[in-house]
Protein backbone atom coordinates (compact mmCIF):
# COMPACT_ATOMS: atom_id res chain seq x y z
CA UNK A 1 0.00 0.00 0.00
CA UNK A 2 2.63 2.32 1.06
CA UNK A 3 4.54 1.79 -2.35
CA UNK A 4 0.91 2.62 -3.97
CA UNK A 5 0.81 5.56 -2.44
CA UNK A 6 4.44 6.89 -3.08
CA UNK A 7 3.92 5.81 -6.81
CA UNK A 8 0.45 7.70 -6.38
CA UNK A 9 2.22 10.79 -5.34
CA UNK A 10 5.36 10.64 -7.59
CA UNK A 11 2.78 10.63 -10.84
CA UNK A 12 0.86 13.62 -9.44
CA UNK A 13 3.84 15.44 -9.07
CA UNK A 14 5.48 14.71 -12.11
CA UNK A 15 2.13 15.01 -14.01
CA UNK A 16 1.77 18.05 -13.09
CA UNK A 17 5.63 19.12 -13.46
CA UNK A 18 6.78 17.95 -15.83
CA UNK A 19 5.51 19.99 -18.70
CA UNK A 20 6.43 23.20 -16.90
CA UNK A 21 9.88 22.12 -16.75
CA UNK A 22 12.42 24.68 -17.52
CA UNK A 23 15.79 25.12 -18.75
CA UNK A 24 17.84 22.84 -16.50
CA UNK A 25 20.74 25.17 -17.18
CA UNK A 26 21.82 28.18 -15.17
CA UNK A 27 20.85 30.90 -16.50
CA UNK A 28 22.41 33.54 -15.21
CA UNK A 29 25.82 35.61 -16.45
CA UNK A 30 28.52 37.12 -14.31
CA UNK A 31 31.34 39.44 -14.55
CA UNK A 32 34.55 38.23 -14.01
CA UNK A 33 38.08 40.63 -14.28
CA UNK A 34 40.76 39.89 -16.45
CA UNK A 35 43.17 42.64 -15.66
CA UNK A 36 44.11 45.44 -13.88
CA UNK A 37 46.82 48.03 -15.15
CA UNK A 38 47.82 51.56 -14.87
CA UNK A 39 46.51 54.12 -17.56
CA UNK A 40 49.41 56.14 -19.82
CA UNK A 41 46.48 58.71 -19.78
CA UNK A 42 46.83 58.72 -16.02
CA UNK A 43 44.26 56.64 -13.81
CA UNK A 44 43.80 53.06 -13.98
CA UNK A 45 42.26 50.43 -16.56
CA UNK A 46 40.60 47.58 -14.99
CA UNK A 47 39.13 45.00 -17.93
CA UNK A 48 36.00 42.57 -17.30
CA UNK A 49 34.75 39.82 -18.82
CA UNK A 50 30.59 39.13 -18.95
CA UNK A 51 30.97 35.50 -18.81
CA UNK A 52 27.85 32.68 -18.29
CA UNK A 53 28.07 28.70 -18.59
CA UNK A 54 27.44 26.96 -21.93
CA UNK A 55 26.49 30.01 -23.46
CA UNK A 56 25.28 30.51 -26.94
CA UNK A 57 25.49 34.08 -28.19
CA UNK A 58 23.49 36.58 -26.04
CA UNK A 59 21.38 38.56 -27.91
CA UNK A 60 21.18 41.89 -26.43
CA UNK A 61 23.28 42.76 -23.78
CA UNK A 62 22.91 46.01 -21.93
CA UNK A 63 24.89 46.93 -19.24
CA UNK A 64 24.77 49.91 -17.15
CA UNK A 65 27.38 51.97 -15.24
CA UNK A 66 27.17 54.33 -12.47
CA UNK A 67 29.62 56.09 -10.40
CA UNK A 68 29.32 55.42 -7.11
CA UNK A 69 29.55 59.34 -5.26
CA UNK A 70 30.32 57.66 -1.78
CA UNK A 71 33.70 57.81 -2.45
CA UNK A 72 35.49 60.75 -3.09
CA UNK A 73 34.16 64.17 -1.53
CA UNK A 74 34.89 65.34 -4.96
CA UNK A 75 32.70 63.62 -6.37
CA UNK A 76 29.92 66.13 -6.56
CA UNK A 77 31.68 68.93 -7.59
CA UNK A 78 33.73 66.76 -9.96
CA UNK A 79 30.23 65.22 -11.20
CA UNK A 80 29.24 66.40 -14.78
CA UNK A 81 28.46 65.57 -17.82
CA UNK A 82 29.01 61.91 -19.34
CA UNK A 83 29.50 60.77 -16.40
CA UNK A 84 26.33 58.34 -15.81
CA UNK A 85 24.94 56.88 -18.72
CA UNK A 86 23.34 53.65 -20.30
CA UNK A 87 25.43 51.46 -22.96
CA UNK A 88 23.77 49.19 -25.08
CA UNK A 89 26.86 47.28 -26.80
CA UNK A 90 26.42 45.21 -30.28
CA UNK A 91 25.76 41.57 -29.62
CA UNK A 92 28.56 39.18 -29.02
CA UNK A 93 30.69 41.95 -27.06
CA UNK A 94 31.43 40.82 -23.65
CA UNK A 95 34.77 42.73 -22.70
CA UNK A 96 34.86 45.94 -21.41
CA UNK A 97 37.52 48.43 -20.33
CA UNK A 98 36.77 50.74 -17.34
CA UNK A 99 39.17 53.57 -16.63
CA UNK A 100 39.37 55.33 -13.46
CA UNK A 101 41.29 57.63 -10.73
CA UNK A 102 42.24 56.33 -7.40
CA UNK A 103 39.94 54.81 -5.45
CA UNK A 104 36.55 55.56 -7.71
CA UNK A 105 34.17 53.30 -7.28
CA UNK A 106 32.04 52.24 -10.06
CA UNK A 107 28.38 49.81 -10.16
CA UNK A 108 28.09 48.21 -13.00
CA UNK A 109 24.77 46.24 -13.23
CA UNK A 110 24.08 44.45 -16.70
CA UNK A 111 21.21 42.42 -18.68
CA UNK A 112 21.34 39.83 -21.74
CA UNK A 113 18.83 39.04 -23.81
CA UNK A 114 18.75 35.43 -25.10
CA UNK A 115 15.95 34.29 -27.49
CA UNK A 116 12.81 35.41 -25.15
CA UNK A 117 14.52 35.27 -21.49
CA UNK A 118 16.64 37.58 -19.81
CA UNK A 119 19.75 37.21 -17.53
CA UNK A 120 21.26 39.36 -15.07
CA UNK A 121 24.47 39.44 -14.19
CA UNK A 122 25.25 40.54 -10.71
CA UNK A 123 26.23 43.97 -9.45
CA UNK A 124 29.70 44.51 -9.67
CA UNK A 125 31.11 47.01 -7.44
CA UNK A 126 34.78 47.58 -9.06
CA UNK A 127 37.31 49.86 -7.48
CA UNK A 128 40.15 51.41 -8.88
CA UNK A 129 43.94 51.61 -7.53
CA UNK A 130 43.27 48.65 -4.88
CA UNK A 131 45.82 46.51 -6.15
CA UNK A 132 48.41 49.44 -5.07
CA UNK A 133 49.84 50.22 -8.82
CA UNK A 134 50.16 53.87 -6.97
CA UNK A 135 47.61 56.83 -7.15
CA UNK A 136 47.67 58.73 -9.76
CA UNK A 137 45.45 61.63 -9.83
CA UNK A 138 43.02 62.43 -11.79
CA UNK A 139 40.04 63.90 -12.43
CA UNK A 140 37.82 62.35 -14.29
CA UNK A 141 36.38 59.90 -12.23
CA UNK A 142 35.23 57.45 -15.40
CA UNK A 143 35.62 58.02 -18.82
CA UNK A 144 33.70 55.93 -21.41
CA UNK A 145 32.70 55.32 -24.97
CA UNK A 146 29.38 56.37 -25.66
CA UNK A 147 27.01 55.66 -28.02
CA UNK A 148 25.61 58.30 -29.88
CA UNK A 149 22.01 56.79 -30.16
CA UNK A 150 21.48 58.25 -26.70
CA UNK A 151 21.02 62.11 -27.06
CA UNK A 152 20.46 62.17 -23.01
CA UNK A 153 22.52 61.87 -20.46
CA UNK A 154 21.18 59.12 -18.27
CA UNK A 155 21.61 58.46 -14.48
CA UNK A 156 21.29 54.91 -14.60
CA UNK A 157 21.10 51.99 -12.13
CA UNK A 158 18.68 49.07 -11.55
CA UNK A 159 17.98 49.90 -7.75
CA UNK A 160 15.48 46.67 -6.99
CA UNK A 161 14.02 43.98 -9.19
CA UNK A 162 11.09 43.02 -6.90
CA UNK A 163 9.18 39.94 -7.29
CA UNK A 164 5.18 40.41 -7.59
CA UNK A 165 1.68 39.15 -8.12
CA UNK A 166 -0.42 40.06 -10.65
CA UNK A 167 -2.98 42.47 -9.80
CA UNK A 168 -1.30 42.95 -6.64
CA UNK A 169 -0.51 46.81 -6.21
CA UNK A 170 3.62 47.67 -6.31
CA UNK A 171 5.02 50.55 -3.82
CA UNK A 172 8.06 51.62 -5.46
CA UNK A 173 10.62 53.90 -3.61
CA UNK A 174 13.28 56.00 -5.85
CA UNK A 175 16.47 56.64 -4.22
CA UNK A 176 18.93 58.97 -6.21
CA UNK A 177 21.67 60.48 -4.03
CA UNK A 178 19.91 64.32 -3.64
CA UNK A 179 23.27 66.08 -3.83
CA UNK A 180 23.38 64.88 -7.05
CA UNK A 181 19.91 65.04 -8.77
CA UNK A 182 17.37 66.95 -8.21
CA UNK A 183 13.96 65.34 -9.62
CA UNK A 184 12.16 67.21 -11.28
CA UNK A 185 8.70 65.10 -12.29
CA UNK A 186 8.04 61.22 -12.32
CA UNK A 187 6.89 59.61 -15.56
CA UNK A 188 5.74 55.85 -15.89
CA UNK A 189 6.22 54.00 -18.60
CA UNK A 190 4.84 50.50 -19.42
CA UNK A 191 6.28 48.12 -21.45
CA UNK A 192 6.07 44.23 -22.15
CA UNK A 193 8.70 42.49 -22.39
CA UNK A 194 8.10 38.78 -23.62
CA UNK A 195 9.01 35.17 -21.92
CA UNK A 196 10.26 34.99 -18.44
CA UNK A 197 12.64 37.33 -16.54
CA UNK A 198 15.44 35.81 -14.06
CA UNK A 199 17.10 37.22 -11.45
CA UNK A 200 16.42 37.49 -7.74
CA UNK A 201 18.59 40.02 -6.05
CA UNK A 202 17.35 42.65 -4.07
CA UNK A 203 19.28 45.41 -3.44
CA UNK A 204 18.05 48.84 -1.54
CA UNK A 205 20.46 51.51 -0.24
CA UNK A 206 19.46 52.75 2.67
CA UNK A 207 21.99 55.58 2.36
CA UNK A 208 19.96 57.36 -0.01
CA UNK A 209 17.00 59.38 -0.07
CA UNK A 210 13.86 58.66 -0.61
CA UNK A 211 12.51 60.84 -3.45
CA UNK A 212 9.45 59.31 -5.09
CA UNK A 213 6.94 56.92 -4.12
CA UNK A 214 4.47 55.62 -6.63
CA UNK A 215 1.84 52.39 -6.73
CA UNK A 216 0.48 50.88 -9.88
CA UNK A 217 -1.25 47.49 -10.33
CA UNK A 218 -0.04 45.79 -12.67
CA UNK A 219 -1.36 42.73 -15.09
CA UNK A 220 0.10 39.44 -15.83
CA UNK A 221 3.87 39.47 -17.36
CA UNK A 222 3.76 43.46 -17.67
CA UNK A 223 7.13 44.92 -16.58
CA UNK A 224 6.86 48.43 -15.67
CA UNK A 225 9.62 50.50 -16.44
CA UNK A 226 10.15 53.71 -14.32
CA UNK A 227 12.05 56.90 -15.17
CA UNK A 228 12.21 59.85 -13.87
CA UNK A 229 13.75 63.24 -14.71
CA UNK A 230 16.46 64.62 -13.18
CA UNK A 231 18.89 67.87 -13.38
CA UNK A 232 22.08 68.81 -12.24
CA UNK A 233 23.12 72.08 -13.25
CA UNK A 234 22.38 72.29 -16.63
CA UNK A 235 22.35 68.78 -17.46
CA UNK A 236 19.14 67.02 -18.02
CA UNK A 237 18.78 63.27 -16.62
CA UNK A 238 16.39 60.71 -17.36
CA UNK A 239 16.66 58.05 -14.79
CA UNK A 240 15.68 54.40 -14.86
CA UNK A 241 15.48 52.95 -11.79
CA UNK A 242 13.49 50.42 -11.33
CA UNK A 243 11.85 47.09 -13.05
CA UNK A 244 9.42 44.71 -11.71
CA UNK A 245 8.64 41.48 -13.67
CA UNK A 246 6.23 38.56 -12.61
CA UNK A 247 6.95 35.59 -11.22
CA UNK A 248 5.07 32.66 -12.75
CA UNK A 249 3.80 31.57 -9.96
CA UNK A 250 1.00 28.48 -10.53
CA UNK A 251 -1.23 28.07 -7.44
CA UNK A 252 -3.08 25.57 -8.67
CA UNK A 253 -0.48 23.13 -9.18
CA UNK A 254 0.92 24.18 -5.95
CA UNK A 255 -2.36 23.15 -3.98
CA UNK A 256 -2.38 19.99 -5.90
CA UNK A 257 0.44 19.21 -5.00
CA UNK A 258 0.16 19.89 -1.53
CA UNK A 259 -3.20 17.60 -1.41
CA UNK A 260 -1.00 15.14 -3.27
CA UNK A 261 1.20 14.67 0.11
CA UNK A 262 -1.36 15.44 2.50
CA UNK A 263 -3.43 12.57 1.27
CA UNK A 264 -0.22 10.45 0.77
CA UNK A 265 1.34 11.31 4.03
CA UNK A 266 -2.20 10.06 6.00
CA UNK A 267 -2.20 6.68 3.78
CA UNK A 268 1.13 6.38 5.03
CA UNK A 269 0.71 7.06 8.85
CA UNK A 270 -3.09 5.21 8.76
CA UNK A 271 -1.48 2.03 6.99
CA UNK A 272 1.49 1.39 7.57
CA UNK A 273 2.35 3.94 11.55
CA UNK A 274 2.25 1.15 13.52
CA UNK A 275 5.40 -0.13 11.51
CA UNK A 276 6.89 2.73 13.58
CA UNK A 277 5.02 3.17 16.77
CA UNK A 278 6.41 1.96 19.75
CA UNK A 279 4.30 -1.05 21.14
CA UNK B 1 -1.85 30.17 37.69
CA UNK B 2 -0.60 26.73 36.53
CA UNK B 3 2.65 26.70 34.26
CA UNK B 4 0.32 25.57 31.06
CA UNK B 5 -1.56 28.35 31.35
CA UNK B 6 1.39 31.25 31.88
CA UNK B 7 2.78 29.12 28.76
CA UNK B 8 0.02 29.40 26.67
CA UNK B 9 0.06 33.11 27.56
CA UNK B 10 3.67 33.93 26.57
CA UNK B 11 2.82 31.54 23.18
CA UNK B 12 0.45 33.57 22.44
CA UNK B 13 2.42 36.82 23.04
CA UNK B 14 5.28 35.93 21.45
CA UNK B 15 3.37 34.54 18.34
CA UNK B 16 1.85 38.00 17.95
CA UNK B 17 5.08 39.64 18.72
CA UNK B 18 7.07 37.65 16.21
CA UNK B 19 4.70 37.45 13.83
CA UNK B 20 3.61 41.32 13.15
CA UNK B 21 6.06 42.86 15.38
CA UNK B 22 7.80 44.58 12.80
CA UNK B 23 4.35 46.38 11.55
CA UNK B 24 4.71 48.63 14.74
CA UNK B 25 8.39 48.63 14.82
CA UNK B 26 9.23 46.19 16.61
CA UNK B 27 12.73 44.02 15.71
CA UNK B 28 14.34 41.50 18.09
CA UNK B 29 16.72 40.73 15.51
CA UNK B 30 18.40 38.69 13.73
CA UNK B 31 19.61 35.55 15.97
CA UNK B 32 16.41 34.58 17.08
CA UNK B 33 16.73 30.56 18.65
CA UNK B 34 13.08 30.31 17.26
CA UNK B 35 11.74 29.88 13.86
CA UNK B 36 10.45 33.48 13.67
CA UNK B 37 9.86 33.29 9.97
CA UNK B 38 11.57 36.57 8.29
CA UNK B 39 9.68 35.68 4.60
CA UNK B 40 6.28 37.02 6.80
CA UNK B 41 5.94 40.81 6.26
CA UNK B 42 6.12 42.45 8.86
CA UNK B 43 7.93 40.10 10.92
CA UNK B 44 9.21 40.77 14.65
CA UNK B 45 12.69 39.53 14.25
CA UNK B 46 14.59 36.19 12.51
CA UNK B 47 15.56 33.15 12.67
CA UNK B 48 18.97 32.55 13.33
CA UNK B 49 19.01 29.90 10.76
CA UNK B 50 18.61 32.06 8.03
CA UNK B 51 21.55 34.23 9.07
CA UNK B 52 23.58 31.47 9.89
CA UNK B 53 23.17 30.11 5.93
CA UNK B 54 23.89 33.93 5.48
CA UNK B 55 26.98 34.65 6.75
CA UNK B 56 28.87 31.36 5.86
CA UNK B 57 27.64 31.23 2.40
CA UNK B 58 28.43 35.38 1.60
CA UNK B 59 29.76 36.80 4.47
CA UNK B 60 33.02 34.13 4.61
CA UNK B 61 33.05 33.87 1.03
CA UNK B 62 32.89 37.01 0.01
CA UNK B 63 36.73 37.86 -0.80
CA UNK B 64 37.30 41.36 0.07
CA UNK B 65 34.70 42.33 2.35
CA UNK B 66 35.55 39.52 4.35
CA UNK B 67 36.59 40.89 7.28
CA UNK B 68 33.84 42.90 8.12
CA UNK B 69 31.73 40.64 7.29
CA UNK B 70 33.46 37.60 9.99
CA UNK B 71 32.94 40.89 12.63
CA UNK B 72 29.14 40.75 11.92
CA UNK B 73 28.60 36.69 11.84
CA UNK B 74 30.28 36.46 15.01
CA UNK B 75 28.47 39.09 16.64
CA UNK B 76 25.48 37.69 15.85
CA UNK B 77 26.39 34.33 16.47
CA UNK B 78 27.16 35.79 20.27
CA UNK B 79 23.94 37.46 20.19
CA UNK B 80 22.22 33.94 19.79
CA UNK B 81 24.46 32.45 22.21
CA UNK B 82 23.39 34.74 25.00
CA UNK B 83 19.93 34.40 23.91
CA UNK B 84 20.29 30.51 24.55
CA UNK B 85 22.38 30.51 27.71
CA UNK B 86 19.58 32.88 29.10
CA UNK B 87 16.32 31.15 27.89
CA UNK B 88 17.59 27.68 26.81
CA UNK B 89 14.66 25.65 25.43
CA UNK B 90 12.43 28.43 26.44
CA UNK B 91 12.44 29.14 23.14
CA UNK B 92 11.25 25.85 21.97
CA UNK B 93 8.45 25.58 24.01
CA UNK B 94 7.28 28.53 25.27
CA UNK B 95 7.50 31.72 22.16
CA UNK B 96 8.76 29.31 18.72
CA UNK B 97 5.73 30.29 16.38
CA UNK B 98 5.96 27.21 14.87
CA UNK B 99 5.67 25.06 17.76
CA UNK B 100 2.34 26.72 19.02
CA UNK B 101 1.09 25.37 15.14
CA UNK B 102 1.94 22.19 15.91
CA UNK B 103 0.34 22.72 19.12
CA UNK B 104 -2.69 23.78 17.90
CA UNK B 105 -2.54 20.65 15.39
CA UNK B 106 -1.82 18.34 18.63
CA UNK B 107 -5.41 20.09 20.17
CA UNK B 108 -7.20 19.71 16.92
CA UNK B 109 -6.56 15.81 17.24
CA UNK B 110 -7.55 15.43 20.95
CA UNK B 111 -10.56 17.41 19.82
CA UNK B 112 -11.27 14.87 17.47
CA UNK B 113 -10.63 11.79 19.10
CA UNK B 114 -7.94 10.63 17.05
CA UNK B 115 -5.26 8.77 19.03
CA UNK B 116 -1.46 10.14 19.22
CA UNK B 117 1.29 8.01 17.46
CA UNK B 118 4.28 6.95 19.61
CA UNK B 119 7.57 6.66 17.61
CA UNK B 120 9.30 4.00 18.37
CA UNK B 121 12.96 4.37 19.40
CA UNK B 122 14.28 3.14 16.53
CA UNK B 123 11.90 5.22 14.57
CA UNK B 124 13.01 8.42 17.08
CA UNK B 125 16.53 7.77 16.33
CA UNK B 126 16.02 7.90 12.63
CA UNK B 127 13.98 10.89 12.31
CA UNK B 128 15.67 12.82 14.75
CA UNK B 129 19.12 12.20 12.35
CA UNK B 130 17.01 14.14 10.06
CA UNK B 131 18.49 17.63 12.00
CA UNK B 132 21.70 16.41 11.50
CA UNK B 133 21.81 16.51 7.80
CA UNK B 134 19.93 19.56 8.62
CA UNK B 135 22.77 21.16 9.93
CA UNK B 136 25.35 19.67 7.92
CA UNK B 137 23.72 21.30 4.28
CA UNK B 138 23.09 24.48 6.30
CA UNK B 139 26.82 24.64 6.53
CA UNK B 140 28.09 23.36 3.68
CA UNK B 141 25.74 24.67 0.79
CA UNK B 142 25.79 28.48 1.20
CA UNK B 143 29.44 28.18 0.37
CA UNK B 144 28.96 26.19 -2.79
CA UNK B 145 26.07 28.84 -4.01
CA UNK B 146 28.13 31.49 -3.35
CA UNK B 147 31.52 30.07 -5.40
CA UNK B 148 28.43 28.94 -8.22
CA UNK B 149 28.95 25.51 -8.10
CA UNK B 150 25.45 25.47 -7.17
CA UNK B 151 23.01 27.70 -9.10
CA UNK B 152 22.04 30.83 -7.08
CA UNK B 153 18.49 29.98 -6.77
CA UNK B 154 19.29 27.24 -3.82
CA UNK B 155 20.32 30.39 -1.58
CA UNK B 156 18.88 30.03 1.68
CA UNK B 157 18.87 26.32 0.97
CA UNK B 158 16.78 25.51 4.75
CA UNK B 159 14.48 28.33 4.06
CA UNK B 160 13.77 26.71 0.71
CA UNK B 161 12.18 23.37 2.88
CA UNK B 162 11.58 24.79 5.76
CA UNK B 163 7.66 24.37 6.65
CA UNK B 164 7.85 27.78 8.31
CA UNK B 165 8.71 29.60 5.47
CA UNK B 166 5.15 28.70 3.62
CA UNK B 167 2.69 28.26 7.23
CA UNK B 168 4.06 31.75 8.85
CA UNK B 169 3.63 33.69 5.90
CA UNK B 170 0.34 32.56 5.77
CA UNK B 171 -0.88 34.28 8.89
CA UNK B 172 0.32 37.86 7.62
CA UNK B 173 -1.61 37.22 4.34
CA UNK B 174 1.32 36.01 2.24
CA UNK B 175 0.12 33.00 0.04
CA UNK B 176 2.72 32.99 -2.99
CA UNK B 177 4.74 30.41 -1.31
CA UNK B 178 1.70 27.48 -1.61
CA UNK B 179 2.47 28.21 -5.75
CA UNK B 180 5.13 26.15 -7.53
CA UNK B 181 7.35 28.84 -8.94
CA UNK B 182 7.86 27.83 -12.29
CA UNK B 183 10.61 30.47 -13.39
CA UNK B 184 13.41 27.38 -14.12
CA UNK B 185 13.34 24.39 -13.12
CA UNK B 186 15.67 24.94 -10.06
CA UNK B 187 12.72 27.22 -8.67
CA UNK B 188 10.45 24.80 -9.51
CA UNK B 189 11.90 21.22 -7.83
CA UNK B 190 12.52 23.94 -4.40
CA UNK B 191 8.91 25.14 -4.31
CA UNK B 192 8.19 21.17 -4.81
CA UNK B 193 10.23 20.37 -2.12
CA UNK B 194 8.75 22.85 0.05
CA UNK B 195 5.24 22.07 -0.58
CA UNK B 196 6.04 18.53 -0.14
CA UNK B 197 7.83 18.36 3.50
CA UNK B 198 5.28 21.14 4.88
CA UNK B 199 2.28 18.67 3.59
CA UNK B 200 3.98 16.01 5.23
CA UNK B 201 5.30 17.83 7.95
CA UNK B 202 1.55 19.20 8.98
CA UNK B 203 0.01 15.45 8.57
CA UNK B 204 2.88 13.99 10.93
CA UNK B 205 2.53 16.97 13.53
CA UNK B 206 -1.34 16.04 13.58
CA UNK B 207 -0.90 12.64 14.25
CA UNK B 208 2.66 13.21 16.88
CA UNK B 209 2.82 15.82 19.20
CA UNK B 210 5.86 18.32 17.67
CA UNK B 211 6.59 16.04 15.32
CA UNK B 212 9.01 18.79 13.50
CA UNK B 213 10.91 19.40 16.68
CA UNK B 214 12.10 15.76 16.73
CA UNK B 215 14.43 16.63 13.96
CA UNK B 216 14.35 20.55 14.11
CA UNK B 217 18.00 22.10 13.59
CA UNK B 218 18.00 25.16 16.14
CA UNK B 219 16.61 22.50 18.82
CA UNK B 220 19.94 20.43 18.00
CA UNK B 221 22.11 23.75 18.20
CA UNK B 222 20.02 24.82 21.58
CA UNK B 223 20.78 21.50 23.05
CA UNK B 224 24.87 21.62 21.88
CA UNK B 225 24.64 24.85 24.02
CA UNK B 226 22.88 23.47 27.16
CA UNK B 227 25.52 23.63 29.76
CA UNK B 228 26.07 27.28 29.34
CA UNK B 229 22.13 27.81 29.73
CA UNK B 230 20.26 29.44 33.01
CA UNK B 231 17.25 28.00 32.70
CA UNK B 232 17.12 23.73 33.10
CA UNK B 233 14.81 21.34 33.86
CA UNK B 234 15.99 20.11 36.84
CA UNK B 235 14.96 16.39 38.55
CA UNK B 236 15.74 15.49 42.02
CA UNK B 237 15.35 11.67 41.95
CA UNK B 238 14.54 11.00 45.60
CA UNK B 239 11.73 12.56 45.19
CA UNK B 240 10.38 10.46 42.36
CA UNK B 241 8.14 8.09 43.07
CA UNK B 242 8.00 6.25 39.70
CA UNK B 243 4.68 6.71 38.68
CA UNK B 244 5.21 7.50 34.95
CA UNK B 245 2.95 10.42 34.75
CA UNK B 246 6.20 12.60 33.71
CA UNK B 247 6.44 10.25 30.66
CA UNK B 248 3.23 9.66 29.73
CA UNK B 249 2.21 13.38 29.30
CA UNK B 250 5.50 14.75 27.74
CA UNK B 251 5.50 15.75 24.08
CA UNK B 252 8.65 14.83 22.65
CA UNK B 253 8.25 11.37 24.69
CA UNK B 254 11.56 11.52 26.55
CA UNK B 255 11.47 8.54 27.84
CA UNK B 256 14.21 9.20 30.53
CA UNK B 257 11.79 11.40 32.69
CA UNK B 258 10.98 8.51 35.01
CA UNK B 259 14.45 6.81 35.55
CA UNK B 260 16.51 7.56 38.28
CA UNK B 261 18.57 9.92 36.79
CA UNK B 262 18.93 13.94 37.52
CA UNK B 263 19.29 14.68 33.63
CA UNK B 264 15.36 15.68 32.42
CA UNK B 265 16.95 17.78 29.60
CA UNK B 266 17.24 15.27 26.83
CA UNK B 267 18.01 16.64 23.12
CA UNK B 268 14.31 16.17 22.48
CA UNK B 269 12.97 18.52 25.88
CA UNK B 270 11.09 21.87 24.67
CA UNK B 271 10.91 22.55 28.57
CA UNK B 272 6.91 22.24 27.64
CA UNK B 273 6.76 21.46 31.65
CA UNK B 274 4.01 19.05 31.26
CA UNK B 275 5.89 16.67 33.42
CA UNK B 276 6.20 18.66 35.86
CA UNK B 277 2.74 19.30 36.07
CA UNK B 278 2.06 15.85 35.53
CA UNK B 279 4.09 14.95 38.85
CA UNK B 280 2.03 14.06 42.09
CA UNK B 281 5.51 14.23 44.00
CA UNK B 282 6.41 17.89 44.97
CA UNK B 283 10.06 19.09 44.24
CA UNK B 284 11.37 16.05 42.18
CA UNK B 285 10.67 18.00 38.94
CA UNK B 286 11.22 22.26 38.93
CA UNK B 287 12.46 24.45 36.53
CA UNK B 288 15.49 26.36 37.77
CA UNK B 289 17.16 29.78 36.56
CA UNK B 290 20.57 29.70 37.91
CA UNK B 291 19.83 27.73 40.89
CA UNK B 292 16.57 29.95 42.06
CA UNK B 293 13.23 27.88 41.52
CA UNK B 294 10.79 28.91 39.24
CA UNK B 295 8.11 26.25 38.97
CA UNK B 296 8.26 22.93 40.84
CA UNK B 297 5.75 19.73 40.88
CA UNK B 298 3.67 19.53 43.77
CA UNK B 299 1.25 16.82 45.20
CA UNK B 300 -1.11 19.63 46.17
CA UNK B 301 -1.43 21.10 42.56
CA UNK B 302 -5.26 20.00 40.69
CA UNK B 303 -3.88 20.66 37.05
CA UNK B 304 -6.20 19.06 34.86
CA UNK B 305 -2.91 17.58 32.91
CA UNK B 306 -2.47 15.11 35.64
CA UNK B 307 -5.93 13.39 35.02
CA UNK B 308 -5.48 12.36 31.67
CA UNK B 309 -2.72 12.90 29.02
Amino acid sequence: MSKLIGALIFVVTWELVAPAWGDPARDFIWWKMVSQSQSPEGGHLISYRLESPGATAIEDLEVIFRVSPYQRAGAARSFGQGQYFQKIVHPGQRDFVFHGGQSAKIDIWARARRGERWLFAQTLVATFGQSGLGDSESSALVDFDWAPDWPQWRLAGAEMFYRAQAGQPLSLELSVQPRLVQVLEDQVTMANWPGRELGLYQYVSSQNHQLAQSGYTAQKKDVIFLASLGQLGEATFALPVYRAYYGQLDYKKGLTVMAAFFVGTIGLVSFHGRRFESQ
Amino acid sequence: MSAQRIRQAVQYLSFVILMYGGRVGIHLGSALPCFACPFVPGCGGFCYLMGLQGYIGFGLVAGAAAGKEVLVALGWFLVFVVSVALLGKVWCGWICPFGLIQDWLSWLRKKLGVRERYLSLGGKKAIGSIKHIFLILIVTLPPLITAKILPPDLYLPFCNICPGKLLLPLFAGETKYLALNLDNAVTLWVSVALIAVTASTLVAAFFKDRFFCLFCPLLALIHFLRPLTALRLVKEPTFCVGCGNCRRHCQMDVRVLDQNISQAQTMECVDCLRCLEACPSSGALSLKFLGFQLFSSSRWATSAWRRKP
